[in-house]
């Protein structure tokens, strides 16, 4: 897998954003606020996993 | 201009069975949350959901459900409920012809999609347990409320017997009769002697009280002579015996 075909994750990460997002909250603009916040954090998370192992291999293998 | 959304308005009546709402929401998503009283929300999780499942189904060109090839991959589908039975039962038949390169994001989407169904009912029981909680707090309510009626009920029926006693006994409440002295002198003395032998006679004696005349035993005696102090009279054997040794007189210590 290629950094690139990260970009498929991305809707994934958006639904499971807005999923997490509405737990526990019921007016939409909550929802909205807290998913892009998750989503944010999902993306750093999984950007710097995939950074962090691009860089293991450049450098080990 | 902000516009901010009411809050949604409470849940009136008992609130659901936890249990009925997770299985309910565990055989399709968003049902649970219908259940519980939050239709709206039951249909934004049934979207999130069937998103991604559809997403995941057409990326792996409809074979993504299939138990024999994948148990693992079908173990988080099929906590999506009835949709990953229907595809199931569904695409039984098909075969994969062709790898397509997408299938492991696919199968990675559908099993997502099962695990985004247990967020969806987990939220579904956190609404229960909002409605509990608010069901208690009315119950409290009206309990307290009960309670306040019936003391207030309490508090009116003894004043009615307040008043229907003072009624009875009169406008001033009850009354001092005081009988007349008879105008006869002899049947006058005769009152008045009855009055004072049943009246306390206050110029007797009160054994009870203590008698502030009488010497105090346990209080010490000040007149003794102290027999622990020091005699001063006494003469000072120190002060003689040096007085008889001589005046000390000062100089160099050979």
């Amino acid at each position: 897998m290629r950094l690139v075909d990260l970009v498929g994750l991305l809707p994934l990460a958006l639904l499971i954003a807005l999923a997490v997002g509405g737990v526990g909250r019921h007016a939409p603009e909550d929802v909205v606020r807290t998913s892009v916040s998750r989503l944010g954090t999902l993306v750093l998370v999984v950007a710097c996993v995939a950074g962090v192992a691009r860089l293991l291999i450049a450098f080990f293998v | 201009m902000d516009v901010v959304a009411p809050p949604p308005p409470p849940r009136l009546g008992p609130p659901p069975s936890a249990l009925l709402v997770g299985l309910v929401g565990l055989l399709l998503p968003g049902l649970g949350h219908v259940v519980a009283g939050r239709p709206g929300k039951g249909f934004f999780y049934f979207c999130l959901v069937g998103l991604a499942f559809t997403a995941g189904l057409w990326m792996t060109g409809l074979v993504a459900v299939q138990p024999d090839r994948d148990p693992l991959w079908f173990a988080g589908q099929a906590l999506a409920g009835l949709p990953t039975l229907a595809v199931w039962k569904a695409t039984e038949g098909l075969v994969a012809t062709e790898r397509l390169a997408s299938f492991d994001l696919g199968m990675l989407y559908t099993a997502v999609a099962g695990l985004l169904n247990v967020v969806a009912i987990a939220d579904a029981l956190g609404i229960v347990d909002d409605a509990r909680a608010v069901a208690d707090l009315r119950r409290r309510a009206d309990a307290a409320a009960q309670a306040a009626r019936g003391a207030e009920h309490a508090a009116a029926a003894d004043e009615d017997g307040f008043a229907a006693a003072s009624r009875a006994l009169g406008a001033d409440g009850p009354r001092v009769e005081v009988a007349p002295v008879p105008a006869d002198p002899a049947q006058a003395s005769r009152f008045l002697a009855d009055s004072a032998l049943a009246a306390p006679d206050l110029t007797a004696p009160d054994l009870t009280a203590p008698d502030l005349a009488a010497p105090d035993l346990a209080a010490p005696d000040r007149t003794a002579p102290d027999l622990t102090a020091p005699d001063l009279t006494a003469p000072d054997r120190t002060t003689t015996e040096v007085a008889e040794s001589g005046p000390i007189v000062g100089g160099p210590l050979p």
